[in-house]
């Protein structure tokens, strides 16, 4: 007896949305507008550099939407990884409940299971991206002259002490030679109990190398003097803040995703050469 | 030292011609045909050399679309080592030596080589960029040799283009994760959106992931599947190697 139409209408749906033909199109689509969306960046740099600063809801409503020429493909991309991301969990869920159904030997499990863990680490990488730019909050542009503080919102305190400049000594790099390449800028910080009780601490802030205050993310944006004794005196660092409560997640994503690929590879190292080997016959 | 550097790209490209005049000959040529591949590689590698002796401890600026050539015959020869067929290995090779030169005389004729690097490049997450994406893009490039094989009909060759895939697209990765924890330390955000190039890095990423389902879920014939993955090649020369050049300069020109 068939199934009623509205009772097999969850299951259609779930299995086209499991499609492997899906994930194809996606991506070879994802790909395509990608393309076009470093064209447009290229030509419009502007329109899109505040969104790390602004937040995406915020970015869309003005600048996204005020430029829909230029910023069609990033929405384009946000509906296409909108639905990789369903396809992906469908598809790798409905793959990973066969597996565990047919109870392969333990011995083989973590092989088997690797390629789901890389699905399921680019769901979590996306969640923590889209988590990013929607909860991040930034300031970028923080300018401090030796020997001034910085208040963060929560009360911590920065205070800018100096420069340890360390130079490149070489002419291997014409033009660059005296030129500081790690500035060491020292500052005192206190955290915002460090305030209470009168405490506080050195740290070190270079490129590259941030510190972090109570949850807020200190970078090195930019300094001077260039050169030690130049600047005209001014030397000053220009920092930028952020706090991002989803940083761990993408992160975390990352390293599952990498677990995932190293457990693939050596399981195909193993296993591959027969699996895919002509007389081994499954592909 | 860049006009030195220069000059031995010059070299790499005039050793892979013959290498790929040479891997059209009689069989009998093939050997001198590797010899020349060798030493191209050799002038490759001096090259990446210099570059990062001019640089470090920063990385070379938009080297990323030469410095991948030189690894074309250790990863042709990792690829070719179990293969018995002559006529099958002649095709390989001379895809491989083929798409060397094109990236090398494009390296050659379009240098981006005269910025001066980036203060915040010196990190290990830039330089992981850099080393993953040229491993990256030679095992990309294997693959899409062996795709040319496919092309011509030969059989057996679907699993080594999948393992050349699969290794191209677990080095690319990396060197889109080095990229956003580059991102992360030195900006605080997940995506610096002023290098445009990341987004083709991206592109070139899902193309990847859309070629490694289209192999394993066994769709289309195997004419189909081939000549979609040989597009991989295209896709790192225009979409990743495209950003890295210059504007013409003529290398004939003292």
């Amino acid at each position: 007896m068939n199934a009623s139409p509205t009772f097999d209408l969850p299951q259609r749906a779930w299995r086209t949305l499991a499609s492997i033909r899906l994930t194809i199109a996606l991506c070879f689509l994802l790909t395509a507008d990608l393309g076009l969306g470093y064209l447009s960046l290229r030509s419009s740099l502007e329109i899109f550099s505040p969104m790390s600063d602004v937040g995406l809801l915020e970015w869309a409503r003005t600048y996204g939407a005020a430029n829909l020429r230029h910023t069609a493909w990033f929405f384009a991309m946000a509906g296409l990884l909108v639905l990789l991301a369903l396809n992906t969990f469908a598809c790798t869920t409905q793959r990973l409940i066969g597996i565990l159904a047919r109870r392969p030997p333990r011995r083989e499990l973590p092989f088997r299971l690797a390629p789901h863990l890389m699905h399921y680490a680019v769901l979590i990488i996306l969640a923590g991206y889209l988590g990013s730019y929607l909860f991040a909050a930034s300031d970028p542009g923080r300018a401090l002259r030796s020997g001034e503080t910085m208040t963060l919102p929560n009360g911590a305190t920065l205070r800018f002490e100096r420069f340890a400049p360390e130079a490149i000594q070489s002419q291997r790099i014409d033009g660059f030679d005296g030129f500081v390449l790690r500035p060491n800028a020292h500052f005192t910080v206190r955290s915002a109990e460090d305030e209470a009780q009168g405490g506080a601490c050195s740290t070190v802030l270079n490129f590259n190398e941030p510190i972090t205050v109570d949850g807020y993310g200190i970078y090195l944006g930019e300094f001077q003097p260039r050169k030690p004794g130049g600047g005209m005196g001014r030397a000053y660092v220009q920092l930028i803040v952020r706090r991002d409560p989803a940083a761990v997640i993408y992160r975390f994503g990352m390293a599952v995703f990498v677990s995932g690929l190293v457990l693939y590879l050596i399981g195909r190292l193993d296993y591959a050469t027969f699996i895919l080997s002509p007389k081994g016959g499954k592909r | 030292m860049m006009e030195l550097s220069r000059w031995v790209l010059k070299i790499e490209a005039l050793l892979l011609l013959g290498a790929l005049i040479l891997a059209w000959s009689p069989p009998r040529a093939m050997r001198m045909a590797t010899l020349l591949w060798w030493a191209s590689a050799i002038a490759g590698g001096v090259y990446a050399g210099l570059r990062y002796w001019m640089t470090w401890p920063m990385t070379p600026m938009f080297a990323g679309g030469v410095l991948f050539a030189p690894l074309l015959a250790p990863l042709g020869a990792l690829a070719l080592r179990r293969t018995e067929d002559p006529a099958c290995t002649a095709v390989i090779r001379r895809a491989l030596i083929g798409g060397g030169l094109i990236v090398v005389v494009l390296g050659v004729c379009f240098p981006k080589d005269f910025y001066l690097p980036i203060i915040k490049t010196a990190s290990p997450y830039a330089h992981g960029v850099l080393l993953f994406g040229a491993l990256g893009r030679a095992f990309l490039f294997v693959c899409a040799a062996w795709s040319v094989a496919a092309l011509c009909g030969f059989d057996g060759v679907m699993p080594r283009l999948f393992r050349a895939l699969v290794w191209g697209f677990g080095c690319w990765t990396l060197s889109l994760f080095s990229g956003e924890v580059w991102s992360y330390s030195g900006w605080g955000v997940p995506m610096v959106w002023e290098d445009a190039s990341t987004l083709t890095a991206i592109a070139t990423w899902f193309f990847c992931v859309g070629l490694i389902h289209l192999c394993l879920g066994n769709l289309y014939s195997h004419r189909t599947r081939a000549a979609l993955v040989a597009l991989v090649a295209v896709l790192v020369l225009a979409f990743n190697g495209g950003p890295e050049l210059g504007p013409f300069r003529n290398p004939f020109v003292l």
